[in-house]
């Protein structure tokens, strides 16, 4: 392949797109591998925080927030536009539109037997809401990483 | 399996001109992921890509996409 077509915006759009689900799929075990990591802390948490807890709980928001503008977006921010309509062409679309009704589904589940717990026992806030972050990030990319890698593979 | 919800031409129209996936896709402004999920009726295109695709191959949409026939 000569460099010309190699540097062309759909060779450049295939390439980020292998790049975009290998991110996706290694920040997602990553992402639920961290949260073993606060669940050891859980306890610490209901005392006053220190400033090494602020971060660590700020540095998770802002992982939630880039995992889901990566989703949302399709990536390739500081590619040309001719890249980037590429790189979230319609099956893109299509999966990231199906990534997010999984995404909806697992929090509106979670949100009902949270519901319905919170009659019998305390639900404490901090925890739940991370709870239901972390599975509003998570189910959607991992659908989003199946989808693309299963389309790629078998059609 | 389930039945495709609409059959198409598109792998034996593309093989005539001797294009692979990725050609058609360069052609077309989509991934090559998009052109294999088509080829393969896992996923329906919409009109403007069923047309994009169509000018892409100098056919018609009628020629290169059909809905399966009934059985029975």
């Amino acid at each position: 392949m000569d460099d010309k077509s190699d540097r062309s915006p759909a060779n450049i759009a295939e390439r980020l797109q292998a790049r975009r689900n290998r991110v996706l799929r290694v920040q997602a075990v990553l992402f639920l591998a961290w949260q073993g990591v606060f669940l050891s802390n859980l306890r610490g948490l209901h005392e006053p925080l220190r400033t090494v807890d602020h971060l660590q709980l700020s540095g998770f928001a802002l992982w939630a927030a880039a995992l889901l503008m990566l989703l949302a977006t399709g990536g390739g921010w500081w590619r040309s536009r001719a890249v980037r309509e590429i790189l979230d062409d319609e099956v893109t679309r299509a999966h990231r539109a199906s990534a997010f009704v999984w995404g909806y589904w697992a929090l509106a589940v979670a949100a009902l037997g949270l519901y319905l717990a919170a009659q019998i026992v305390a639900i404490p806030a901090f925890e739940t809401l991370h709870g239901l972050l972390t599975l509003g990030v998570i189910v959607p990319t991992l659908r989003f990483v199946f989808l693309d890698r299963h389309s790629e593979r078998h059609g | 399996m389930a039945e495709p919800a609409l059959e198409n031409g598109l792998k034996a129209a593309r093989s005539r001109l001797g294009l692979t996936q990725a050609d058609l896709a360069e052609r077309v402004g989509v991934t090559r992921k998009t052109i294999n999920t088509v080829e393969n009726g896992v996923f329906v295109p919409s009109t403007v890509l069923a047309l994009r695709l169509a000018q892409a191959l100098d056919m018609t949409v009628e020629a290169l996409f059909w809905l399966p026939t009934r059985k029975g």
